[in-house]
């Protein structure tokens, strides 16, 4: 596992013994879009040599905006541009500097329910629920480790893009917190010296199984189609369906055949975390007085 | 009163198809994702440099929005209130035009749901066919292509008037936009169009009238105020479908406290409709009804 976890969980629990981790998928998660496209884009628009690129990010928006493009197609054309050489060659410090600035740039396009729930679980002291925020992404650390910091994560697993001595990126990369979040979970855990019993873990998509198997408290926030399938046959999987256009936010639980019930935090939470959590407009909880329109 | 030029549509369409029994939907949000106003005094800003002062305030207040730096209400406030005084002058032919042109571009932009829904309401047989009429607050220059190109029967949007030489006076009708209920009766006084037994499509509290009148009622994507009208007045029925590109198509009915539980075509919408639509990725099949 990538050195940098090492040293956040040493430095973590040398500061205080962990008791439960909970873990956070981000990009589609608690971030609502991607944040590897927000950081190609954002580099493509500094360097002129991926110039290029940008018009094919520009492309592939539109074709995402007006339905003409699946927004899992989306996502593989975004990680083969990663793929394919984008960040080979570029100076490490200079793309760390426009991550920085994007990261703090996109902080307010989270999903409500993922940051009410982190907000909550930050604000335990910590003699009265030790616990410890995981995120684990497929994005690349410079981006991750910036946001995450923002919102108050402890220990950050992302993907790591490797320089040379020049300080420019290689070709080496190091991959596994985005295709095997389950073995990055389990080592992060023996190292911590604790199990996922009484955790909550948040995914969106199928290579978020792994982590909503683990955990106490598997959430599924806007999952895809195909992790939506998954909770519709595991029921224990809450459902969060977060429309950001209608500022709304709904929860469910699926019956044993598969269909969604309307839900509350406490079906879904652990009873500390559920009793402080403020209930989302769009929530059946919030229950809007309706206003008549003038 | 409706415009002439309304009432002969739909009258026209009514005799070709041997009926006065109709389906009601609304366009913007509920089948298209962009306002059709917006849309078009956008490029009426692009188009008329003169005029691009006006449209200043909505360009500014999209931009905010579509960055998730701003909320929608403003926008379409402002984007109703210099109607008048953007449109005033302009010849009708030439927005037509721009119109056409807008469709083209942005047209597309459409949820799954509901373009499944209108198709499988014009593929009844015949005999069974109902009017598939779209009530908009649109302008009803822009609600016609719009609505061609979504397969409409006829569109009953914010009627512009004009002078005696095609310009717009700035006046219109605005009920399609904000009472659809009067709409509605006036087509069943006029035309004796029947909307019981009716589809009705919407997504804002403006097209509760149509919920009213109509015997299945559909809410894609409904706004905040709609859901909570939805939930205090669980009895009307209205079937909550959430619409995405990402997590697909799901139809919710509610039960006796306000709360959603997910439930097939079949609660939703008339038998022969339900047996005839295509799953759609997401849905829920009900493994009673599936043959």
């Amino acid at each position: 596992m990538d050195e940098r976890i090492f040293q956040q969980i040493t430095l973590l629990t040398g500061r205080r013994p962990a008791q439960t981790l909970h873990v956070f998928d981000i990009d589609g998660s608690v971030f609502r879009e991607h944040l590897l496209f927000h950081l190609m884009y954002a580099v493509s628009q500094a360097f002129p040599e991926r110039e290029r690129q940008l018009h094919s990010f520009c492309q592939w928006r539109e074709q995402l905006g007006v339905g003409s493009m699946k927004a899992s197609v989306f996502n593989n054309l975004v990680l083969q541009c990663a793929d394919h050489d984008f960040f080979v060659g570029l100076p490490f410090e200079k793309v760390g500097e426009i991550a920085e600035r994007e990261a703090q740039r996109l902080l307010p396009q989270i999903n409500e329910f993922s940051h009410e729930l982190i907000t909550n679980l930050k604000g335990w002291s910590y003699e009265q629920h030790p616990c410890v925020l995981v995120a684990i992404t497929g994005s690349p650390h410079e981006i991750v480790a910036p946001f995450c910091r923002r919102l108050g994560f402890d220990i950050v697993a992302s993907v790591l893009y490797r320089t040379g001595k020049d300080g420019r990126y290689t070709r080496d990369r190091d991959m596994e917190s985005a295709v095997r979040k389950g073995l990055v979970m389990d080592r992060i855990a023996s190292a911590c010296g604790v199990s996922w019993e009484g955790s909550i873990g948040v995914g969106d998509t199928k290579w978020d199984i792994e982590i909503l198997k683990r955990v106490t408290y598997p959430i599924a926030v806007n999952p895809d189609q195909e992790l939506t399938e998954f909770v519709r046959a595991f029921p224990q999987v809450a459902y969060v369906e977060e429309i950001p256009e209608r500022e709304t936010v709904r929860i469910f639980r699926a019956d044993d055949e598969g269909r969604f019930h309307e839900a509350d935090y406490e079906d879904i939470l652990p009873p500390y975390a559920a009793q402080l959590m403020v209930p989302i407009r769009g929530m059946w909880s919030y229950r809007t007085p309706f206003r008549t329109l003038v | 009163m409706l415009a002439k030029e309304i009432i002969e549509d739909i009258q026209i369409v009514s005799t070709l198809l041997h009926t006065l029994q109709a389906d009601a939907s609304d366009i913007d949000g509920t089948v298209n994702v962009e306002q059709g106003l917006i849309q078009i005094e956008l490029e009426i800003g692009r188009t008329y440099p003169e005029r691009h002062k006006i449209v200043q305030v909505v360009e500014d207040g999209w931009f905010d929005y579509r960055n998730r730096r701003g909320t929608y209400q403003p926008v379409i406030r402002e984007a109703v209130r210099i109607i008048p005084e953007l449109f005033t002058g302009l010849l009708r032919e030439d927005v037509k035009r721009l119109c056409e042109f807008v469709v083209k571009r942005e047209g597309s932009k459409t949820y799954t749901f509901p373009r499944t829904l209108y198709q499988v309401l014009l593929a009844r047989p015949q005999g069974e066919r109902r009017l598939l009429l779209a009530i908009t607050g649109s302008p009803y220059d822009i609600a016609v292509p719009l609505c061609k190109e979504l397969g409409f029967d006829a569109a009953v949007g914010c009627y512009m008037l004009t002078d005696n030489r095609g310009r717009y006076t700035g006046e219109r009708d605005e009920r399609p936009a904000c009472d659809k209920g009067a709409v509605m009766d006036e087509l069943a006084e006029k035309l004796g169009i029947v909307w019981n037994y009716g589809v009705a499509v919407g997504d804002s509290p403006t097209d509760i009238p149509m919920f009213q009148r109509c015997s299945f009622r559909l809410a894609v994507n409904p706004t905040m105020d709609l859901q909570a009208w939805m939930r205090d007045h669980h009895e009307v029925n209205v079937a909550w479908v959430a619409d995405h590109q990402k997590t697909g198509t799901q139809i919710k009915m509610p039960d006796d406290l306000g709360r959603y539980n997910e439930t097939d075509l079949y609660h939703a919408l008339p038998h022969d409709l339900a047996r005839a639509f295509p799953p759609l990725p997401g849905m829920w099949r009900n493994p009673a009804t599936q043959v």
